[in-house]
């Protein structure tokens, strides 16, 4: 007797086991609702596929300079959500109807424009209660950004000779990479959500900063200056007692 | 007494912490002086793909597809050359010179080649996070650089390195030029 009640019971608990895993999957189809985070740390894993060498490309580049930034660069994101209530009445003081408007605008930056409209709106017999909300991404970032000379600009013509002395005209400063792997972005903190293509934008502005942040550094005068000196014992080696680079 | 005590320190603690923005702006900078001449750039395309599943299919599973480039240059470091390292007989008009080995200079993997091509996420699964892409982003650059020695770039940029010093010590009048590495 105890032997069949346990029997039952067990019976019963698999059935609900069953019934909720049947649940939740039609309620993830239909609804959407229900999802399932990754359980149990599962792994991640890229599959394994080829690296294909699309292009090989002969340069001289001389780099002297190298910057290097580490930063927390973030990102943030306004919205705004509203209701609209308003009520029209008629002449004997009835409300005619009520209609409820949701929206919800993304705005950057654009808070005062958003408050403006309210403003109006309520002038207009509108009631609206709008609350902000913020959305925010940090990440740090290590960049790195490589600069010198293009020896490959150097023209024959360029170059002279007047004894121990070589005279050779440089081209002019350049950078040549601003270096950001995925490895160079820590995602330190997100509020919200967040797409593949909104990051990707996030982290083109992080690096685009990098690379203002380099110049204002003085990479650019770095190579003109330290750099030039490098290039001169470069082609010092060649054998010459002086290069002066014009 | 005390009070005035209390105060002050409160005072002190309000105006001593900064703000999360004035934290936020801190930046590490730095400049470094090197001497490397890059002699190859390759081009390397890969393919990102990843398809989770958890219990087979039974709960639904997460599938992405993204296409990315990387950039790779490599050439020899020039720190440490000197005349040392070259051997000159203008009477002669010839010249060995010594070249340390080709290695890789720079590896770019830019957000802007990384495009997403195809994603899709069934049944009770979350959509990929944030991290989880940027976890994924991170194995692929780490499969490129694993399989940099296949790639022959270090060849290439020797082959290259020797071409550009031949070329140069031509223009200076030499004829019988060697190139070695160390």
């Amino acid at each position: 007797m105890a032997a069949a009640k346990k029997v039952i019971s067990i019976i019963k608990l698999a059935l609900i086991i069953i019934a909720a895993i049947v649940v939740l999957g039609l309620a993830g189809q239909f609804s959407g609702f229900i999802k399932i985070p990754n359980l149990f740390g599962h792994e991640l894993k890229i599959e394994k596929t080829a690296n294909v060498i699309s292009g090989i490309k002969k340069i001289s580049e001389f780099t002297t300079t190298c910057y290097y930034e580490e930063t927390v660069f973030v990102e943030k994101r306004y919205h705004t959500k509203s209701h609209a209530i308003y009520a029209k009445p008629d002449m004997d003081g009835k409300i005619d109807a009520v209609k409820t408007i949701i929206g919800s605008n993304t705005i950057e930056n654009k808070v005062d424009a958003a408050k403006a409209l309210v403003a109006k709106r309520a002038q207009e017999g509108v009631v609206r209660d709008s609350t902000e909300t913020g959305d925010m991404i940090a990440f740090i970032v290590h960049g790195t950004v490589r600069a010198g000379y293009d020896l490959s600009k150097i023209a024959e013509t360029d170059m002279r000779i007047n004894k121990d002395t070589l005279f050779v005209k440089l081209p002019e400063a350049e950078i040549f990479d601003y270096i950001s792997n995925p490895s160079d972005y820590e995602l330190f903190d997100k509020v919200g959500s967040w797409s593949d293509s909104q990051v990707k934008a996030v982290k083109i502005k992080a690096v685009n900063h990098v690379r203002e942040d380099a110049i204002d550094f003085g990479i650019i005068e770095k190579v003109q200056t330290t750099g030039k000196e490098k290039v001169c014992s470069f082609f010092k080696a060649f054998g010459f007692n002086h290069v002066i680079a014009e | 007494m005390k009070k005035t005590i209390a105060l002050f320190s409160l005072l002190l603690i309000i105006f001593s912490c900064k703000s999360n923005e004035d934290l936020m702006n801190k930046k590490i900078q730095s400049i470094k002086d090197m001497a490397e001449l890059g002699t190859v750039e390759y081009t390397v395309r890969k393919v990102i793909k990843a398809d989770d599943k958890i219990f087979g299919n039974k709960l639904g599973e997460r599938k992405f597809l993204w296409t990315s480039v990387a950039y790779l240059k490599a050439g020899i470091d020039l720190n440490d050359f000197s005349t040392s390292d070259v051997d000159a007989d203008s009477e002669n008009k010839t010249v060995t010179v010594t070249l340390p080995k080709a290695k890789i200079l720079s590896f770019n993997m830019p957000a802007e080649s990384i495009d997403s091509v195809y994603s899709r996420v069934s049944g009770v699964r979350t959509k990929f996070s944030p991290e989880e892409r940027e976890q994924l982003k991170q194995q692929a650059e780490v499969a490129i650089r694993e399989d940099i020695p296949n790639f022959g770039i270090l060849q290439d940029a020797e082959k290259n390195a020797k071409d550009f010093f031949t070329v140069m010590f031509s223009r200076l009048g030499y004829e019988t030029i060697t190139i070695n590495f160390k």
